[in-house]
């Protein structure tokens, strides 16, 4: 029952980040639905002091970066996220939008969750470090990082 | 380099115009009810005892029943706010597996009032630590001076195998005390010269969980005895023999015999207990005969008189006191000193007050479930003494036996170090761990401000992050918060290419002559060594489990693939098994 109605809050956020790790809604929901198994089967090793919360999305998370090392496995690297660039008015803001997911698809994991809940989600700072299971100060610090990463990134695609 | 306002845009265009659709994904009710019909096809792990939780509820905590109201047959149509519960989280007090009835998917819920309490782990959780907060970056220019006392115990590594290796969870956050792990191995520094008593040595590398910081290593190394030459030993052997320690008497009575059997002759032991009452089972006895069958026939029972106990054992070691010798309580105990003496104030004043009588205190902690970790930090500190936890007879033996002369025979005591760094080379500095024994600047001098004591042969490590001063400002800044540049200073040291200063302060065990002091100078860059690649990746380890807001890139995996390089000679095998730990503690993190 609080399980249920954790998986309903959450949901939503859940899918937002979810979404922008693996690509399509269609994975999302496989993920999360994975996830969410897992998390409830192995409530065995569940410790009280844990928040749940943040329990559900670490599990999430992995669940979402092993997808993507599998396809990278399987050498799909490259499909994974293809952006269409139909829906633009200006092509060179579209172009550059292509190159920043691919320049966060690159980031380390850990950055690249940091980024997905701290910056592209209505989370706030605090919300999205408890859900991360890590210190708001962790959480700014990691963001500060991942976007000097990506500022070199882009510097570069830039440059050629 | 690209503009900040740019990417910020970029990011927020990118959170507008990027979201899915609601419609791409499966409908809520949908999405629920498939997760419900494969939950119920999960096979979750079978119950190994069914408890009741009242009963639980009403043996073993009867003082939260009496005073919080916790409703445990509730409906299932208004389950109770788990976490709503203001830090007297169910979860918590109920812990680990208890939460699964309010967690369950309905329709599979757990039959209302039995719980799964299976597993290895214990129900309830009463252990208690310290918390210690993190020391921040310190600038130089403004702070040159950072000043602490040496501290040699280990008990939290001890503790934290326990908890990863035998009950297979992680300790808390906060009560990882970096040094202890730290000061846990070995090292292979340079002895002492003939007319030293302690010796400084130096490494420095680069950080490993921040590429951009540098590492300081400060070893410090007390001469070895010479087996025969160390004075006659008054031991009062205090134990807590109370029901509280039932579980791990056997090991207590194997652990006492095996101190019992390093006596030499001369030595003498009186012994105390504590269980259900004291009572002075022996007074100055020389034959370890009649020690160990004492040893042998404790039983355990009652409630714990623990002040009435240490009192006691000091009127004890006053009675039968060397003039010259090793005069030592030994307290065997979990901490848990229910009656009597019983506030840690009373205890800690009780103990303060005969620091200065020359009897030291070493405390053996043990149990789990109920250690009180912080009471016992507390009163080592604080009556000139050092504390082991025994997870095992192997530990046992390794304090008692190897660890002989260093923990049971003090060479210096009150020993402080003092650091001054040169702002021209360092930025900014940050001490690892030691938060229990920080010192103000001005006390490093004041011989009544009490310190650590550093036993025959022990060594002393402590790890200095530190901020060159010729790092990039970017690095500086989200470190240290700038600083007004200070007009008055004195330029002397300009152009000195010296990184720092040590001064290392102490006074002999009796405690009667001035303090000693000395004072090394050390050149810019000392090198990096063994000792510097071991010490860092289990200061990488520490900073790992305490989740250290200044080091968010410390990774379990990666300590462990840092020690795996350098695990040395590692004579008795506590490098490898400290890799052991690392890869287990790695597991429960990723289960987290």
């Amino acid at each position: 029952m609080r399980f249920q109605r954790l998986c309903r809050e959450e949901l939503n956020y859940l899918r937002g980040g979810v979404y922008r790790i693996v690509g399509n809604a269609a994975d999302t929901d496989d993920v999360i639905q994975d996830a969410l198994l897992r998390a409830w089967s192995k409530a065995e090793s569940f410790r009280g002091e844990a928040d749940l919360r943040s329990w559900v999305y670490r599990i999430a998370v992995n669940c979402a970066f092993d997808l993507v090392r599998e396809r990278e496995r399987r050498s799909e690297a490259g499909q994974q996220y293809v952006a269409d660039a139909k829906t633009s008015k200006n092509g060179n803001t579209e172009k550059r939008l292509v190159e920043l997911e691919q320049a966060v698809s690159k980031l380390p994991e850990l950055y690249r969750e940091a980024i997905v809940w701290g910056c592209l989600s209505d989370l706030s700072g605090s919300e999205a470090a408890t859900r991360l299971g890590c210190n708001e100060n962790t959480l700014y610090q990691r963001i500060f990082k991942a976007k000097k990463m990506l500022k070199k990134m882009m510097a570069q695609e830039v440059a050629r | 380099m690209m503009d900040d306002k740019i990417l910020d845009e970029l990011l927020t265009q990118w959170k507008t115009e990027r979201t899915p659709r609601p419609d791409e994904f499966t409908s809520d009710s949908d999405f629920e009810a498939a997760f419900l019909t494969k939950a119920a096809a999960v096979k979750r792990p079978t119950p190994r005892k069914k408890t009741s939780i009242l009963d639980v509820l009403v043996n073993t905590i009867p003082t939260l029943t009496a005073n919080r109201k916790i409703s445990v047959g509730r409906s299932q149509r208004r389950p109770a706010p788990l976490f709503a519960m203001p830090k007297m989280a169910m979860s918590a007090l109920i812990a680990p597996h208890a939460c699964m009835e309010c967690c369950a998917p309905s329709g599979l819920a757990f039959s209302r009032s039995e719980v799964d309490l299976g597993g290895s782990t214990p129900v309830f959780d009463t252990e208690e630590y310290k918390t210690v907060g993190e020391r921040p970056f310190v600038p130089v220019s403004t702070n040159p001076l950072s000043t602490f006392g040496a501290d040699v115990d280990t008990a939290m590594y001890a503790n934290l195998r326990r908890m990863i290796l035998q009950e297979d969870r992680l300790p808390p956050a906060e009560a990882v005390r970096l040094e202890e792990l730290i000061n846990y191995f070995s090292y292979d520094y340079p002895m002492p010269q003939k007319d030293q008593v302690m010796r400084p040595h130096f490494e420095q590398g680069d950080a490993p969980w921040d590429p951009a910081h540098r590492l300081l290593l400060i070893g410090v190394q007390a001469k070895t005895p010479v087996r025969e030459q160390l004075p006659p030993s008054h031991y009062v052997f205090l134990i807590d023999n109370s029901g509280s320690m039932e579980d791990v008497f056997p090991m207590v009575r194997e652990a006492m015999t095996t101190l019992a059997k390093q006596l030499r002759p001369g030595d003498k032991v009186s012994m105390v207990t504590y269980g259900g009452g004291v009572q002075v089972l022996l007074e100055g006895s020389s034959d370890i005969e009649a020690v160990c069958r004492k040893i042998e026939k404790l039983e355990t029972a009652g409630y714990t008189p623990g002040g009435e106990g240490i009192q006691k054992a000091y009127s004890l070691a006053e009675k039968h006191f060397i003039e010259g010798g090793n005069n030592r309580i030994v307290l065997v105990t979990d901490g848990d000193f229910n009656v009597g003496a019983s506030s840690e104030a009373e205890l800690v004043e009780m103990v303060k007050a005969k620091r200065e009588s020359g009897i030291y205190l070493s405390i053996a902690g043990c149990g789990m479930g109920n250690y009180k970790d912080n009471k016992l930090k507390m009163l080592a500190n604080k009556g000139n003494g050092n504390v082991f936890y025994l997870d095992s007879i192997r530990e046992a033996k390794r304090v008692f036996v190897h660890g002989l002369t260093g923990n049971m025979y003090a060479l210096a005591r009150d020993v402080k170090f003092q650091i001054e760094f040169n702002p021209g080379q360092v930025f900014a500095c940050r001490l690892l761990g030691y938060e229990l024994r920080d010192m103000t600047d001005r006390d490093f001098r004041d011989d009544n401000k009490e310190s650590g004591t550093v036993g025959l042969g022990q060594q002393v490590t402590a790890l200095y992050e530190i901020i060159p001063a010729n790092a990039p400002d970017a690095v500086k800044n989200t470190a240290v918060p700038e600083m007004p540049q200070l007009k008055y200073q004195g330029t002397a040291a300009k152009g000195s290419k010296e990184l720092l200063t040590f001064r290392l302060r102490y006074r002999d065990p009796e405690g009667k002559k001035a303090a000693h002091e000395n004072t090394v100078a050390v050149k810019s860059a000392p090198a990096t060594g063994p000792n510097w690649k071991w010490a860092s990746a289990v200061a990488e380890f520490g900073l790992a489990l305490r989740n250290s807001k200044f080091a968010p890139d410390a990774s379990i995996d990666h300590a462990a693939a840092e020690a795996q390089k350098n695990l040395g000679d590692d004579v008795n095998g506590d490098r490898a098994e400290f890799l052991l730990l690392l890869r287990r503690a790695a597991e429960l993190r990723r289960k987290q």
